[in-house]
């Protein structure tokens, strides 16, 4: 369904490592409704509106991206080295891997907290750590949204403002409220501005909550009637 | 004081000397304590919304150190279950097993991840059980409204 007000293509979650369809041709502005910065966004007090458009949010399952070339690639061995024995990262070890690697080149390493979401993000086995695998797909994540990220930071200073933030959010994929936009902004703003980790960060949780919901959003109506245990459980997690 | 201030919040006053080495907070659980009170969306916190703060965090120290038997600074997972039922939450073993994965190091939790955990979870039951009028442990939202409040946080 699609959001109202936001009509328009639906274009799916880009590729990583490939620019969004239309991203190119996308009007400054297009979000519709008060740009971000208007704080007068009240939560709850959104009128529902009629469910939500794409989810998409930069990868699917598994990003359908060609997987780099495991033995060639320094990223592995990056992994390899610091994973250990167990073959698994955990948060700090996912950030000394990241940032030897060079990944964030002239922006600042990624925090050990935006780490650990990226951790819960893939968790699928629920270790607290990362295997190769999970690895993979988060690494095509974060090149799918550094190129993003990329895009918009138009000056080169490491950052990105709120309205930037929102067209990249949009960019992605995700459909939020002009409201939501402002929460997500207000939450990872710093110093009126976000930097590439909180973004990454901001990502990353936008990701697993929305994948959490839709999962749980078994008839697509675009709500979910919560259990409160089931509750806590997804939105804790990340 | 606004949010630039934080740190020096939370080295000065918060660092509870009967819980052994301990380090102040983490910027981003003063972050978190800021949003928690910050109802007027102001972004910063006045003198009363400290207060409220304070006894707060004082109240969390004292159950964190009663359950933080060996006095290590930390506390393990099934310390923390009883840590949360003796605060009013009753979750599954599979619900505490996330929160575990989530914030734990190694199996074990810091007072400030802890505190950052009972910040969150205080944040979202508030939230749900605004939606829970009947009381039957059921909330219902829309995806728009459930990204607004859990990325708030």
């Amino acid at each position: 369904m699609a959001y109202p007000g936001y009509g328009g293509p639906q274009y799916g979650a880009p590729m990583p490592g490939m620019p969004a369809q239309g991203m190119p041709g996308m009007p400054g502005g297009h979000m519709g409704g008060p740009m971000p910065g208007q704080m007068g966004g009240q939560m709850g007090g959104a009128p529902h509106q009629g469910g939500y458009a794409a989810y998409g949010g930069g990868y699917q399952g598994s990003y359908g991206a060609p997987a780099p070339a495991a033995a060639n690639d320094p990223m592995w061995a990056y992994f390899t080295a610091i994973a250990g024995q167990d073959g698994e990262v955990d948060a700090e070890e996912l950030q000394r891997c990241l940032t030897q690697s060079g990944f964030t080149g002239s922006y600042s390493p990624f925090s050990l907290e935006t780490c650990r979401v990226m951790i819960a993000m893939l968790d699928r086995d629920s270790t607290g750590k990362m295997g190769f695998n999970e690895f993979k797909d988060l690494f095509a994540a974060l090149s799918g949204w550094k190129q993003n990220f990329v895009m918009f930071d138009r000056d080169r200073s490491g950052t990105v403002e709120p309205q930037e933030m929102g067209q990249a959010v949009y960019a992605m994929g995700f459909r939020v409220s002009p409201q939501a936009l402002n929460v997500i902004i207000k939450r990872y703003n710093k110093g009126g501005r976000i930097y590439f980790d909180d973004y990454v960060a901001c990502c990353v949780r936008l990701r697993a909550l929305t994948d959490n919901f839709k999962r749980r959003d078994t008839m697509q109506q675009g709500a979910v009637s919560f259990q409160y245990d089931d509750f806590i459980l997804c939105t804790m997690a990340i | 004081m606004d949010r630039s201030q934080q740190t020096s919040c939370s080295a000065a006053s918060h660092s509870p000397a009967s819980l052994g080495p301990t380090k102040p907070f983490s910027l981003e659980t003063c972050r978190l304590m800021i949003t928690m009170l910050d109802r007027d969306m102001s972004n910063s916190m006045g003198f009363t919304e400290f207060k409220e703060l304070w006894q707060s965090v004082n109240g969390w120290k004292n159950t964190f150190a009663s359950y933080d038997r060996d006095r290590s600074g930390t506390v393990e997972g099934h310390e923390l279950q009883q840590a949360f039922s003796a605060m009013g939450y009753n979750l599954s073993p599979q619900a505490m097993s996330i929160i575990m994965n989530r914030y734990s190091v190694q199996g074990r939790i810091g007072f400030d991840d802890f505190m950052s955990c009972c910040i969150k979870l205080r944040a979202l039951t508030d939230q749900f059980q605004r939606r829970d009028t009947t009381r039957t442990g059921r909330a219902e939202f829309h995806f728009d409204e459930f990204i607004q409040v859990t990325m708030n946080i």
